[in-house]
């Protein structure tokens, strides 16, 4: 390992020893001392984007082009440069980057996410932020995790993070079921990759995520296939598509919310990292694509109608947002419908699409997930829709925010979930997936009618009794108020994101 | 920059009451009034600086928006004689609704003038875009003020309304959407501009790459979404809930100026784009607006509630404007973009009269009232000249719009002139029933005894609208010499006649 190699993994290096410090100050700390935690890692969170931002700019500065984005094919592009580094195990491409800093972003907005009160106690401990922080550098990692070996680890670094994450509130029993319950399926999907991991190799006796390449004949493309459909399956459980998406709403909804919010973008991400290695480096072979193409659009129309169908019914909004969350991995992989092989400037604007989307997704759940953690004054969380009722006139910049949130997941513009879709549905048609990109736009008129529900509660209707105050919490104002203008502004100027590469 | 100024006007001037503390701060109104006021001055090069014999698009602005490899969208702004037209409307209304809004509103005033200018702003945004994907960003984002303004400030049964309307028309409007990524995707994912799109499709279907069933899907993606928006018969369920749950301000933008997209987009993309597909289906779209007209003219009849019956004489109206539009003649064309102006100016007039008198008396049955001429002679007088430009009374705008869209009509096809012209003689009937029963006859209501006459504030906002009725009506010409040229290229566009430019640009297959 050489000393650039070192430069590449630093951001890596910033979250992991900030996670140190944050369990060390837990413990040395006085309790009303404790939002120093907070903080703390929030910094390491910042000052690893900080690393990232400069690692790219260096590269420009010395190279005279942008970092190669997307895969060895692309690598090769800049002469005298590896992508590739630490042996092999680590693909540190535009892609992988775009994917660390969303990671690093999803872990600074959640730290900045207010626990209930019940759960203060638990939310600011040094604990909670130490494996936060271990969550986000398992997703780093995973975004550039170019063996299965690394990936396995990092997937593993992040899962078990968040299985105790999700239990954290200790208190509440609903937060010990999500701990259950997404400890035993996720290790159920973990399994399921291991096994197609396994098979995998067996087949090409290597574990690189490099492109497979096999003669229609070879007797050992059975072998591989099979590991193709399992490592499929596990990864399709990790970003939540139907149909494996059971464990979804009850974890989302029994998680503290800043994990909910950590899960929905951080993990999502990550896994979606992981699909596009597999799918679009290591079995982008056309004799492997006539295979996972199909497989992968019916997974992708089947979720998106799934989430926005079920998302009508919901009367709490965690739910709402983790079914939501379910029809926006619908459309994330309508990206992925690449049935030739095409050239590395095709992949590159299908996972632009997908970092873009991943991107605003984050920001727009995370800023609405930001409003429900708030805790009115009566006691009450903002838990059901009911409880939005009158928002609108306690706190209008609030229920702004909350709405542009609302208006943004549902597609609306000039907001950034709408040039997010356009780019994912764009992907899709000029693919030539028209039926497909019909059927999912269908579905999101749906959801429509479920996003708009928050923001008539809000402003439409009269609340019960008096209109709600919320508990003041600082951070979460920064959060909700960064999310609310960052959505706005990568709505009208969404090239300055994607014109990054 | 005179476009972008009068895109921005609007927004700047939301900023300052967004940061306003007090809800309802009795300067809202004042500042929102002053603002459209302003707006409206800025616009007026439109009318005094347009030029009739000159090039097709004026006060054209390019600026650079997104430009990444193969996505280029550009914040390009221009208008042709026509789409200059509704850009004034709009800055013509918006004074006036807000005005009409002073004592309607007393609720979360801040938020009404807020949502009242942003949806100003998206307004002349759409009929200013010459960028496909601008305009529909302008388009999607008039419904959410829309949405609010109903919701908010709408009557008993407004959720309900609003809801409606949203769910409609954004179905319509994401099967466009659809159908716009496959536009660019098949003109080769070049830009958005309107005329580049619009050729390289000609160009296209020249070279036979541009497929029948293509076209056709295409075609029913757009018109779905603008018929929704005009609204077509069968698809105008929502727009008498909109209206009869809107507050006035707001009825009198979603009539006078937001339905008008519908018929706009089907001037400005539907023909164009799919000529062949819109030749194919102009007598099937033709015979809907029949329907329309008829059937609007009957449920206005049948109506007990003033606002309901306006609404449904809407959907007799537009039918009118887009039967002459679908009869590809010049009459009938240029009659249409004449109807749509002419209606803006009356509906909206007949929306703020009967929102004064539900001011007044909280009803608007018009069994509540009944010779009520002899109390407020003036309102009476008003009301009277609105019914009768509504009605096409030779003198006033409507008689033009009205008589040019049946021309053309009938030129096309005489039955479609005949059976179009049925929708004057009732549009008279329902109006002049409605005239008769609220205004004449015995005064049944003692409480109607004591019923204020227009104040000076009511007056002056109808005066601009009563002049209107009469200049439109007398001195046409000034408006059909402006929205000839824009016409005409719509009729070389429609009959396939537009010859394709030498530098047609190229479309990589």
């Amino acid at each position: 390992m050489n000393l650039a190699h070192f430069a590449d993994l630093l951001p890596v290096g910033v979250v992991l020893t900030a996670a140190l410090v944050v369990v060390f100050l837990g413990l040395i700390l006085d309790a009303k001392d404790r939002f120093v935690i907070a903080l703390v890692a929030m910094a390491g969170c910042v000052l690893g984007l900080g690393v990232l931002a400069q690692n790219y700019v260096s590269f420009e500065a010395y190279y005279k082009v942008t970092p190669p984005w997307f895969g060895p094919l692309d690598s090769a592009r800049v002469a005298g440069h590896t992508a590739l580094i630490c042996g092999g195990a680590f693909m540190v491409d535009g892609f992988g980057m775009a994917i660390m800093a969303i990671a690093l972003l999803a872990g600074a907005l959640a730290t900045l996410v207010a626990g209930h009160s019940s759960e203060r106690s638990a939310l600011t401990s040094g604990e909670y932020h130490g494996l936060l922080l271990l969550a986000v550098a398992g997703m780093m990692l995973l975004g550039i995790s170019h063996d299965f070996l690394t990936l396995l680890i990092s997937l593993e670094i992040m899962s078990v993070a968040t299985y105790i994450l999700a239990g954290s509130q200790r208190e509440d029993v609903r937060s010990g079921e999500a701990a259950i319950k997404y400890l035993t399926l996720g290790a159920f999907s973990t399994a399921l990759l291991m096994l197609g991991m396994a098979f995998v190799f067996g087949a090409t006796g290597s574990l690189s995520l490099n492109p497979i390449s096999m003669a229609a004949s070879d007797p050992r493309r059975g072998l591989a296939l099979l590991g193709m459909g399992l490592l499929l399956v596990g990864v399709l459980f990790k970003v939540g598509a139907a149909p494996f998406h059971f464990w979804i709403p009850d974890v989302y909804e029994g998680a503290p919310t800043g994990v909910t919010g950590l899960m929905a973008v951080g993990v999502k991400a990550a896994a979606f990292a992981v699909v596009a290695r597999l799918m679009f480096e290591t079995f982008s072979h056309p004799s492997f694509r006539q295979q996972w193409v199909p497989l992968l659009a019916s997974a992708s129309v089947l979720t998106m109608a799934l989430g926005n169908l079920l998302a009508l019914r919901q009367n709490s909004i965690k739910r709402m947002l983790a079914y939501s969350g379910i029809a926006h991995t619908g459309y994330l992989l309508l990206a992925f419908l690449v049935p030739r092989e095409v050239g590395a400037s095709v992949v590159e604007e299908h996972l632009q699409a997908v970092t873009f989307y991943l991107l605003a997704y984050g920001l727009m759940t995370m800023g609405a997930f930001g409003v429900v953690a708030l805790v009115r004054e009566d006691g009450r969380a903002l838990e059901t829709m009911d409880d939005f009722a009158g928002l609108a006139k306690a706190h209008p910049a609030l229920a702004l925010c909350m709405s542009i949130f609302m208006l943004s997941l549902s597609g609306m513009p000039p907001l950034a979930g709408f040039f997010a879709k356009f780019m994912v549905f764009r992907a899709a048609i000029e693919q030539g997936y028209v039926f497909y990109a019909m059927l999912g736009i269908l579905t999101s008129i749906a959801s429509l009618y479920y996003y708009l529900r928050v923001v008539l509660k809000m402003y439409m209707e009269e609340p019960a009794g008096a209109a709600p105050r919320c508990h003041y919490v600082w951070t979460s104002n920064v959060l909700i108020y960064t999310a609310g203008a960052l959505t706005f502004v990568l709505g009208i100027l969404p090239h300055w994101i994607i014109g990054l590469r | 920059m005179l476009l972008t100024a009068l895109i921005v006007l609007p927004l700047v001037g939301a900023l300052p009451l967004l940061f306003a503390r007090d809800q309802n701060a009795r300067e809202a109104k004042g500042w929102a009034f002053l603002v459209s006021f302003v707006t409206f001055l800025v616009s007026l090069p439109l009318w005094f600086n347009f030029d009739p014999t000159g090039p097709l698009y004026q006060f054209v602005e390019k600026h650079r928006w997104i430009s990444l490899p193969r996505l280029n969208m550009g914040f390009n702004l221009g208008v042709d004689g026509f789409a200059a037209l509704m850009v004034l409307l709009t800055t013509f209304l918006m004074p006036i609704a807000l005005l009409g809004s002073w004592n309607y509103i007393k609720e979360r005033q801040k938020e009404f003038y807020i949502a009242m200018l942003v949806l100003e702003a998206a307004m002349i945004g759409v009929f200013a875009a010459t960028d496909l994907f601008l305009f529909y960003v302008f388009f999607e984002a008039s419904l959410i003020p829309m949405y609010l303004l109903i919701g908010i400030w709408g009557g008993e049964n407004r959720i309900y309304a609003t809801t409606k309307f949203l769910i409609y028309t954004v179905f319509g409007s994401l099967l466009m959407f659809v159908a716009i990524l496959f536009v660019y995707h098949k003109t080769g994912s070049a830009d958005f501009g309107i005329t580049g799109l619009t050729e390289r499709l000609a160009a296209l279907r020249l070279r036979g790459t541009f497929s029948r069933t293509e076209e056709f899907w295409c075609f029913w993606a757009f018109a779905l979404a603008f018929s929704i928006k005009v609204p077509i018969f069968p698809l105008h369920t929502w727009l008498p809930d909109a209206h009869v749950e809107a507050p006035t301000p707001g009825s009198v933008v979603l009539a006078g100026i937001l339905l008008k997209m519908g018929g706009y987009g089907f001037l400005r993309f539907i023909v164009p784009f799919f000529p062949v597909a819109s030749e194919h289906y102009a007598p099937l779209f033709a015979t809907l607006c029949i329907v329309g007209i008829i059937y609007g003219s009957f449920m206005a009849f049948a109506q007990q509630d003033m606002k309901k019956l306006i609404a449904y004489s809407s959907v007799a109206h537009l039918g009118t404007c887009m039967l002459g539009i679908f009869s590809y003649r010049i009459e009938g064309v240029q009659g249409g973009m004449y109807q749509m102006l002419s209606h803006g100016i009356s509906t909206s007039a007949l929306f703020l009269l009967v929102g004064m008198l539900y001011e007044r008396t909280h009803s608007r049955a018009i069994a509540y009232y009944g010779g009520i001429a002899k109390v407020v002679p003036v309102f009476t007088v008003c009301f009277i000249v609105v019914t009768l430009s509504s009605i096409g009374l030779p003198l006033t705008n409507g008689f033009v719009g009205e008589f040019t869209c049946l021309m053309g009509a009938f030129f096309r096809e005489p039955w479609w002139g005949v059976l179009g012209g049925l929708g004057v003689i009732l549009g008279a009937v329902y109006m002049l029933f409605m005239v008769k029963s609220v205004f004449f006859g015995p005064l049944v209501r003692k409480s109607n005894l004591t019923l204020q006459d227009l104040d000076s504030r009511e007056l002056s906002l109808l005066t601009p609208l009563l002049i209107m009725i009469f200049v439109m009506g007398v001195a046409p010409t000034l408006f059909f010499r402006r929205m000839q040229p824009a016409a005409e290229e719509f009729l070389d566009y429609a009959h396939t006649k537009k010859p394709l430019r030498a530098a047609a640009p190229e479309v990589p297959q």
